[in-house]
């Protein structure tokens, strides 16, 4: 019981970073995007890409980036890896607006999927890579739950900090106003694209922390994870929080990650409770945006 | 005048389907003074004043502001050189309070890297409460009504504009293109907004406007162009150009 | 009397805190030929568009042949008889002439439908125009098919929104007689706004001049549009 409880609390640690991240280009930048878990799988495999490696060296990947670094090295590759995916996406879905913006996020979010699945010699598609180290931070080998509670709980209190600093920033600022009025916030000065672009690397980037902190978590990852499912959930998250401030995305982190749970004790079979899960996530989002297009502690409603 | 223009417009051209909205139109405007374009509706007044911020990219001319070329520049890279406008709607941004409307046009603040607001961060509680006092004596030099901590769409629609004009002069751009500045709003209102492009222009500023209030435009406008389907049909001294009778039928639509 | 077809009483209407409309009455009696004019942002279209329920009102009624129809949906105000032609989009531009004609003649209420030989018959600018794209169609074309479009359903209102914008000389002159022409067969009304004043002359009987939001004049003297002393006290004041 004890271990389960701090697994939730691990994977809401995971998660918030993902939803602050996406706050910051949707809740504040007004823009829907619908390829953050594409950052963060590629955090995820950049950075197994980097600890994994050895004399039984089976894909290219491995071969190619067996540099088997260290936890932290890894960590921050994971970042850059993520804020590259960001950078090369955004550079291109910026030049669109509405609603080809977002089937270009999708479309990215696709690609992603596919050269994971399909590329086997790089990650060994399907079959996914087990066996990625635990952390080792500086000599702290994490291992036990508890660990990992704290090893994600600091890596928030890095992170999250970070992202809160820019919300209150004059950048944040000129992503609200961009959200307001495009062509006002531009009449000032103000360029939508270089905005937009920085957005969306600052959160390819964290993304791509969390993708790491996932796999050195779970230790086996494969592309599923990191599919459309995964990016429309973490959509669902800021929908049902809402966005725009602080409070909203943790909000929907915890009740979307603890939700399912309390389904499963409510004594719903295994075999139903998934399912379940997601009729009923499908329809409290339709409800919320029915009666509460802010979410239910947004500041800002998606149109 | 012995004055070099501050902005030059020369043989500028659009077409909206088989519509010329403007044809060959040139126009020059110096520093300091306020020029009015005034015209029949659909006269190309409007897209003009868009051909020139780089709201739209005209089909041929050229476009200088002090002697440079802007023509096919993005709007936020000519607004960035000191021509600020304002549109017909206005567009302030309505849910933001009115301080951070005026803080996004402060200098150095609009469009701010996130890098600069992060290496900024640490610095933010000691410069803050600087900025927002200089953004609220903006908002009290164009005498938008208190309280300034709120959303501006709570504001009535002639303190709109004022805000909106408060936004240009903090940010402390040289040339203003005002799209009807005075359309919709009470006498006292039009009197106020007539106050401050005096200040404005006392301090320099060169301020082109679209009007069809003409006490108005005789008012503040040392000059007038008349636009008459897509071409300049006329340019003077406002009160000259107002007080020919062919002109006046134009604008009446006789 | 007939003055029971439109009458409008203390009607007030806005956009974002913008009073447009203040205080407007106004009648218009059956078969009455309406010139609405006024400089630019005076309120004559933000009227057209209240009329037309696509603006709300803040206050005032609304009667049309003596029913109130303040609160009703813009479908079912045009469903009553009263046609309406917008300033823009008023025509698909991807389809073409005929499809747009269609369109427009259908339409689940029980309406009399007009021959689309008699509206092309006042309008002889679309005949054998037929497979053509509105898009494709000069100015003067296309708003030919807008009004033909409006017209397609009997009408006893017709608020036509600058129809003539942007039109030459001869296309405007053209389609205000196609305009005439249906008016003098079936009666109805019309309400034109307009901004070149020589042109419509002819074809109104009565004249208003709106100005800030509220009827500056109101006059059968339709010579009004012809004279320029007396219209620059409301234009260039």
């Amino acid at each position: 019981m004890e271990a389960y409880l701090l697994h939730l609390l691990i994977m809401i640690g995971i998660y918030s970073i993902l939803s602050y991240s996406m706050n910051l280009v949707t809740g504040f930048g007004g823009l829907l995007i619908f390829c953050l878990a594409g950052f963060y799988g590629i955090g995820a495999y950049a950075h197994t890409l980097l600890q994994v490696g050895g004399p039984e060296s089976q894909f290219i990947g491995e071969l190619l980036f067996s540099a088997a670094l260290p936890f932290p090295v890894a960590l921050l590759g994971a970042a850059a890896a993520g804020g590259l995916a960001a950078l090369l996406i955004g550079s291109v879905a910026l030049r669109f607006r509405g609603d080809f913006f977002v089937f270009t996020t999708l479309g990215f979010q696709m690609i992603v999927f596919v050269v994971l699945y399909n590329w086997t010699d790089l990650g060994r598609g399907a079959f996914g890579i087990y066996g990625i180290p635990r952390p080792d931070v500086f000599g702290w080998e994490v291992r036990e739950l508890w660990e990992y509670v704290v090893l994600v709980g600091a890596l928030n209190a890095l992170i999250l900090p970070v992202l809160f600093l820019l919300y209150r920033s004059p950048f944040g600022l000129s992503l609200k106003a961009l959200r307001e009025n495009e062509r006002a916030a531009e009449s000032l000065g103000i360029s939508a694209f270089r905005q937009h672009l920085s957005a969306l690397v600052v959160a390819g980037a964290c993304s791509g922390i969390a993708g790491g902190l996932f796999a050195s978590y779970v230790t086996y990852i494969d592309p599923t994870s990191f599919g459309l499912k995964e990016s429309i959930f973490i959509v669902s998250l800021l929908l049902l929080g809402g966005s725009g401030n602080i409070r909203g995305p943790i909000l929907g982190v915890v009740v979307m990650i603890l939700l399912p749970e309390a389904l499963r004790f409510a004594g719903l079979p295994d075999s139903i409770a998934p399912n379940m899960r997601e009729i009923i996530y499908g329809f409290t989002l339709v409800i919320l945006m029915y009666w509460r297009p802010k979410g239910l502690a947004g500041d800002f409603a998606l149109r | 005048m012995m004055n070099e223009p501050i902005l030059t417009i020369e043989n500028l051209d659009k077409r909206f389907g088989d519509v010329a909205v403007l044809r060959g139109v040139s126009a020059s405007l110096l520093p300091g003074t306020v020029t009015a374009f005034v015209g029949p509706n659909g006269a190309g007044k409007t897209t003009l004043f868009h051909a020139i911020t780089g709201d739209l990219v005209p089909d041929g001319g050229a476009v200088m502001l002090r002697g440079n070329p802007i023509t096919r520049m993005a709007p936020w890279k000519i607004a960035r050189k000191g021509l600020g406008k304002m549109f017909q709607d206005v567009r302030i941004f309505e849910n933001l309070t009115a301080i951070e409307n005026v803080l996004l046009a402060l200098h150095d603040h609009p469009g701010q890297s996130a890098w600069a607001s992060l290496a900024e961060a640490p610095f933010r509680r000691r410069l803050e409460p600087g900025l927002v006092r200089e953004a609220k004596s903006w908002l009290e030099k164009a005498g938008v009504e208190p309280p300034y901590d709120r959303p501006a769409e709570l504001l009535s629609f002639g303190n709109k504009k004022l805000l909106a004009l408060a936004r240009l002069m903090a940010g402390k751009f040289d040339l203003l293109l005002l799209d009807e500045p005075t359309a919709g709003l009470s006498p006292i209102m039009v009197n106020r907004i007539t106050e401050l492009i005096r200040q404005l222009t006392d301090q320099g500023i060169t301020i082109a406007l679209i009007e069809h209030n003409f006490s108005f435009v005789a008012d503040v406008a040392e000059r007038a162009y008349l636009l008459q389907e897509g071409q300049i049909h006329d340019y003077g001294p406002t009160a000259e150009v107002l007080a020919k009778e062919e002109n006046r039928e134009m604008l009446i639509g006789l | 009397m007939s003055e029971g077809l439109l009458s409008v009483d203390n009607l007030s209407a806005g956009y974002g805190g913008r009073p447009v409309l203040e205080s407007l009455s106004l009648a218009i009696p059956s078969g009455q030929r309406l010139g609405l004019i006024g400089p630019n942002g005076c309120g004559k279209s933000t009227l057209l568009r209240t009329l037309t329920a696509e603006v709300p009102e803040s206050s005032g009624t609304i009667l049309f042949q003596e029913e109130d129809i303040t609160d009703l949906e813009t479908d079912v105000i045009v469903g009553r008889g009263i046609g309406y032609l917008r300033q823009t989009h008023n025509v698909f531009s991807g389809l073409t002439v005929a499809e747009n004609l269609e369109i427009a003649a259908e339409d689940g209420r029980q309406r009399a439908v007009r021959d689309v030989g008699a509206v092309l018959e006042a309008f002889p600018v679309l005949k054998g125009r037929d497979a053509v794209r509105a898009g494709l169609m000069s100015g003067g074309e296309r708003q030919a098919l807008a009004v033909a479009m409006v017209l397609m359903h009997q009408v006893s209102l017709l608020l036509l929104d600058e129809p003539l914008a942007g039109l030459s000389q001869r296309s405007a002159m053209d389609l205000l007689r196609g305009i005439d022409k249906l008016q003098r067969e079936e009666g109805f009304a019309v309400v034109l706004v307009e901004h070149r004043l020589k042109l419509i002359f002819p074809y109104v009987d009565r004249v208003l001049v709106m100005v800030g939001g509220a009827v500056s004049e109101d006059t059968d003297d339709t010579s009004l549009l012809e004279n320029r002393e007396r219209l620059e006290k409301h234009f260039l004041a």
